[in-house]
């Protein structure tokens, strides 16, 4: 039997583009950087293995730091299979709203088509932005990805500003994760790594402007750990 | 003129992965005065739960439209400026005829109507081609290409640049009529075409841009050429599985006019 060649070249499966702003702000320092470190390799594998059980999304990962002024800490888009992180280390203030707009300059439909998926972008910070946050989320809202990206979150510690991270997830029925220890923060982290990466992934059509709780519904994240003494 | 189709629909490869079934629908009708041909995509997000049903009955209340439209130009002899009076009324109507089809399918079990016809969202893609002209019709996400006889492709409706990421309009909102575009072209004074292509957004979702979607599209045309209509429908579904498999894992559903 005559085989006809499928109409058209390669297929292409649909990127999903993954940011992490982490914080390392002298008051990072200690317990909370090197958990914030731990936290995110320990969740790599779990991520893997999500995007993994996904081959119609490509997972690709990036980081920016954030402490005096903000810089890529993974500059490239890196797939995710390939995808290592280098430990923070903790110095000087939390220059919040540049990490913002470092991300925004990413996020326009010129660098990242509209066939992509959402991005995710997860905030992990223990204190209060000292530079202007609001500026560094206007820029970032003022780009067609970032008004439709899915924001998480991730105050560590009793000083962190949940209500910067309220503003920044801009959507009041996602709360902000408070880790007020070691395990939560693991928790929460390996969380955004795997059950927001899943549910971003294969999102399903939403109709346009009947949708108050963003493009992507956000599953429940796990609860805290209140057993625990060892508090920040 | 008379015109051949071609067209398939497949249940995503993440539906099947997550359980769901196949959200899109694609219908046509041939008759002497004209051929309409329509395919639909359901909303996916478990708010929309019968969205599959919403899909089917947006391509066939479009189809009976269609075909009452233009029996009512044939029979009156319309003029070009009647016909374009009644295509403004379109929109309307067709929200209205679906809606109809929705409070008979739901059969009383949602009292409120907005949320009935949430659950039942989809968008639609509808194209009517009689003697003197070619009608197209969109609601939300999806893909129209036409090849014309002067080797042009053509989009014959503007494409929505509010709508990125996975939000798409829909029959089912509440000012459904203001984001339905319609385009009206009459034969003598646009090339002819010789290639209508509908695709639901998970076809276009599997290239990694626009150009390599023409290029598909182009090949498909080359396809049909060498091997003809009846060949190319039987490996379409096939195709169709490929590429949701390989690319968006969305359903998938392609429909085809060419002339005989």
């Amino acid at each position: 039997m005559e085989i006809i060649k499928r109409p058209g070249g390669a297929m292409a499966n649909r990127p999903l583009h993954f940011f992490w702003l982490a914080d390392w702000s002298g008051s990072m320092y200690g317990a909370k950087i090197e958990q914030l470190n731990y936290a995110i390799r320990n969740a790599i594998k779990p991520m893997q293995d999500v995007a993994a059980d996904n081959p119609n999304a490509q997972v690709m990962v990036r980081a920016v730091k954030f402490s005096s002024g903000a810089q890529w800490h993974i500059t490239t888009a890196t797939p995710v299979e390939e995808f290592k992180w280098d430990n923070l280390s903790s110095n000087g203030v939390t220059d919040m709203g540049q990490a913002l707009q470092l991300v925004a300059e990413q996020l326009d439909v010129s660098l990242m088509p509209e066939s992509c998926l959402p991005p995710v972008l997860v905030l992990v910070s223990d204190g209060q932005p000292t530079d202007d946050f609001s500026a560094g989320l206007a820029v970032l809202m003022s780009k067609p990805w970032g008004k439709k990206s899915v924001r998480i979150g991730i105050g560590i510690g009793q000083d962190a500003d949940l209500e910067v991270l309220q503003k920044f997830i801009g959507n009041p029925e996602v709360k902000p994760l408070q880790a007020k220890n070691a395990e939560d923060l693991v928790k929460y982290i390996r969380w955004a790594s795997t059950v927001v990466l899943q549910a971003a992934s294969a999102p399903a059509s939403q109709v346009k402007d009947q949708v108050s709780s963003g493009v992507v519904p956000i599953p429940q994240a796990p609860a805290a750990d209140i057993a625990t003494d060892d508090v920040w | 003129m008379n015109w051949q189709i071609i067209g398939d629909s497949v249940r995503g490869a993440s539906h099947k992965r997550n359980g769901k079934p196949n959200q899109d629908a694609w219908a046509y009708r041939q008759s002497e005065t004209c051929t309409v041909l329509a395919v639909a995509d359901g909303h996916g997000s478990s708010k929309y739960i019968h969205s599959d049903i919403g899909a089917q009955l947006a391509v066939d209340v479009s189809l009976a439209l269609f075909d009452h439209c233009a029996v009512q130009h044939c029979e009156a002899g319309s003029t070009k400026r009647h016909i374009k009076q009644s295509i403004d009324y379109l929109p309307s109507q067709l929200v209205q005829a679906w809606r109809s089809a929705v409070d008979t399918a739901d059969d009383g079990q949602t009292e409120n109507p907005n949320e009935r016809y949430s659950l039942y969202g989809t968008t639609l893609l509808a194209v009517l081609l009689s003697a003197d002209y070619a009608l197209y019709l969109q609601i939300g996400d999806g893909d129209f290409l036409v090849f014309t006889e002067d080797g042009q492709i053509q989009k014959p409706l503007p494409k929505n640049v509010n709508l990125i990421a996975n939000e798409t309009y829909s029959l089912c909102q509440d000012k459904a009529i203001y984001h339905l575009d319609t385009a009206l072209q009459f034969f003598d004074h646009h090339p002819a075409p010789v290639l209508i292509f509908l695709a639901t957004d998970g076809y276009a979702n599997s290239f990694s841009n626009e150009t390599d979607l023409q290029q598909a599209v182009q090949d498909f045309q080359q396809q049909i050429a060498t091997h003809g209509v009846d060949k190319i429908q039987t490996c379409l579904a096939d195709w169709l599985d490929e590429t949701s498999e390989q690319g968006s894992g969305d359903d998938v559903t392609v429909a085809m006019l060419l002339p005989l």
